[in-house]
């Protein structure tokens, strides 16, 4: 997350006009939109897995790529969302609605009190520290089975009527992740955002500036604790099942290979690295029976080669091309 | 149930050997944090190739000596060959890093499942250590007995390795100040890959003497192990020794205390532990306070 890198993003940016950027955005929005007249049951599921994790992607994007915190707690949240609907619903007999303000309320406050005790270490400790705490809430859900239904997890969450078919609910995660793509996008605009990148290109410049770093991360963790909530719970509604499995850090790694797969502080990397290592999961997990050693391989290949991701990678390819020429700025 | 004083007793020494399973998973996350600030997140497969290798000599030699210093030695050497190859291209660079040995993580894990399969091992004590001892009438099997010394034999030596060998001044002045170390003219490539092979074969002699303990070697146990040594650095502070050892000690007797009277939530105990130390000294009990930005 160099500087040279954000100047990189605003060259690319400005050498090719808004209106283009847009078009590529929407006609990629129009396809998706008619896919489900061509597209088989099976891809269907595999798109709407891919929307889900690509909200849960730009959740964690905001913290690593945009706040420049590395999180390894993150699947706490997606957990939370999860279980937040399961146990209402499944045991107690709520209303999917009650559930879901629930675990929007029980999700502001967990990422309010982790915060304020993660956000006064830095660097690797806070890492450590979110994955230490996240991983004794996997434990206690494994533990706590006269909730959670331990190993076994909860199954047969009922999804609304209106969800009730594959088409409706592939509608319904594509609505809501590019709503989530759009209000990141304005976010990232507003003054908040900005001082946000101000904070991961150098925090001891932006407290020096008078910007409160704290309440800013603070506000940065809420924010994508909450979309991974949302993302969890429209993982339990999807599958209709939750299991510890979704609190392990496992799920966490997921997330990041994701991220960093597609680029982590760009908008579309993590959307696109979630529609990939979702189809390279489904397609190599049917070939290899020891998947997790191919995706660790993966992982540490791309970490030292390909450090910005896709997004990254081709946005540095843009500018050095000799055709894009040294874009002058407008 | 009456808490009596032998109960007590009894478990007060059921976490201490808790406490020593993790302090030898701690010490070496801590060394390696503090001599070249990586955060080493494949530690817990260092701990379970430990447990694997020695589990492997010991049915094929019958031999539970053999099998710690077989183990032992996987581990360091282990540590050797991901630290030249892999992780000593990324020092300073933090996140590469933290994803670095992530991938590391999952490799050496699922390594070990494709060697030896996803299912779990029995893990036999060895004969000299079966049976149990009574302890003012309680019962506490033997062998919990020799981890325990063991784990105090490690304790010793690690302290004279640290406090009276060329190599261990060299290690407690690279925890102070690496870069004044470096700018004495010291080999300080050399002393990284020391560090990462001793804190990876400190891991895996955890693991060899874990495998009778659990009496089962199984392929989560690498992460699942990892998380209280994590928890022993956060409360005791990353990069000191005896931090891990006061933190393994508070985290094993938590644990044994809070497991015995409410099993289900002996984890939330751990939970508390770090957040009170987070909101009154968050770069741990015996951090200093510098290390932590």
């Amino acid at each position: 997350m160099s500087k040279s890198q954000a100047t990189e993003e605003r060259l690319v940016a400005a050498a090719r006009p808004a209106g283009v950027r847009l078009g590529w955005g929407a006609a990629v929005v129009a396809i998706m939109l008619v896919l489900p007249f061509f597209a088989g049951s099976y891809t269907l599921a595999v798109l709407i897995d891919a929307f889900i994790y690509g909200v849960f992607a730009l959740s964690y994007n905001l913290l690593l790529g945009y706040t420049g915190i590395l999180s390894l707690g993150h699947a706490l949240f997606f957990g939370l969302g999860a279980y937040a609907v399961a146990i209402p619903v499944v045991r107690m007999g709520w209303s999917l609605g009650a559930a879901v303000m629930l675990g929007i309320g029980l999700s502001v406050v967990t990422a309010l009190v982790l915060g304020s005790l993660s956000l006064r270490v830095r660097g690797v400790y806070f890492s450590m520290v979110t994955l230490a705490f996240a991983e004794i809430v996997h434990v206690l859900a494994i533990k706590l089975s006269r909730f959670t239904g331990g190993e076994d997890g909860i199954t047969r969450i009922p999804a609304p009527a209106w969800l009730g078919d594959r088409t409706s609910f592939y509608y319904f995660a594509l609505l809501v992740l590019v709503a989530v793509y759009l209000g990141l996008r304005l976010l990232m605009a507003s003054p908040f955002g900005r001082t946000l990148i101000a904070i991961r290109e150098n925090e001891a410049r932006a407290a020096a500036l008078g910007y409160d770093v704290f309440a800013h991360k603070l506000v940065s963790m809420v924010l994508a604790g909450l979309l991974a909530t949302v993302a969890g719970m429209g993982n339990a509604l999807f599958f209709s099942y939750v299991s510890p499995s979704l609190l392990s850090s496992l799920t966490t790694i997921d997330v990041l290979l994701m991220t960093m797969v597609g680029g982590a502080g760009t908008l579309v990397g993590p959307v696109l690295g979630a529609g990939v290592v979702e189809v390279l999961d489904t397609v190599l997990s049917s070939f290899f029976r020891h998947w997790l050693l191919v995706f660790g391989l993966i992982y540490i290949v791309i970490v030292i080669f390909l450090p910005k991701g896709i997004v990254g990678s081709v946005a540095d390819w843009l500018v050095r091309r000799p055709a894009g020429g040294a874009p002058a700025r407008r | 149930m009456e808490i009596t004083l032998p109960l007590l007793v009894n478990l007060v020494l059921n976490g201490l050997v808790l406490g020593t399973l993790y302090f030898l998973l701690a010490s070496g996350l801590s060394l390696i944090f503090g001599v070249m600030s990586v955060l080493n997140l494949a530690h817990g497969a260092f701990f379970m190739w430990g447990a694997y290798t020695g589990l492997a000599v010991l049915l094929a030699t019958g031999n539970f000596w053999l099998a710690l210093a077989a183990g032992a030695a996987a581990g360091a050497v282990l540590g050797v060959v991901v630290e030249r190859t892999t992780v000593r291209f990324l020092y300073g660079k933090h996140l590469q890093q933290i994803l670095l040995t992530l991938g590391l993580m999952l490799v050496l894990g699922e390594l070990v499942q494709v060697i030896w399969g996803p299912q779990l091992h029995g893990f036999p004590v060895p004969a000299f250590a079966r049976g149990t001892v009574f302890i003012l009438d309680y019962p506490f099997a033997r062998y919990r007995a020799y981890v325990l010394g063991a784990g105090a034999a490690v304790l010793v030596l690690l302290f004279l390795l640290l406090h009276r060998t060329k190599l261990g001044l060299i290690v407690r002045a690279g925890v102070e100040n690496p870069d004044m170390v470096q700018a004495l003219g010291v080999n300080v490539s050399r002393v990284f890959t020391q560090v990462f092979a001793l804190g990876a074969a400190l891991a895996a002699l955890g693991g060899v003497l874990a495998g009778p303990f659990f009496r089962t070697a199984w392929p989560q146990m690498g992460n699942d192990l990892q998380l209280y040594a994590f928890i022993v650095v956060v409360i005791g502070g990353l990069g000191s020794v005896t931090g891990a050892a006061v933190g393994s000690l508070l985290v094993g007797l938590g644990e044994a205390l809070m497991g015995f009277f409410y099993p289900e939530v002996a984890m939330a105990v751990n939970f508390g532990l770090m957040a009170l130390v987070l909101l009154i000294r968050p770069w741990g009990l015996l951090g200093s306070e510098a290390d932590h930005h």
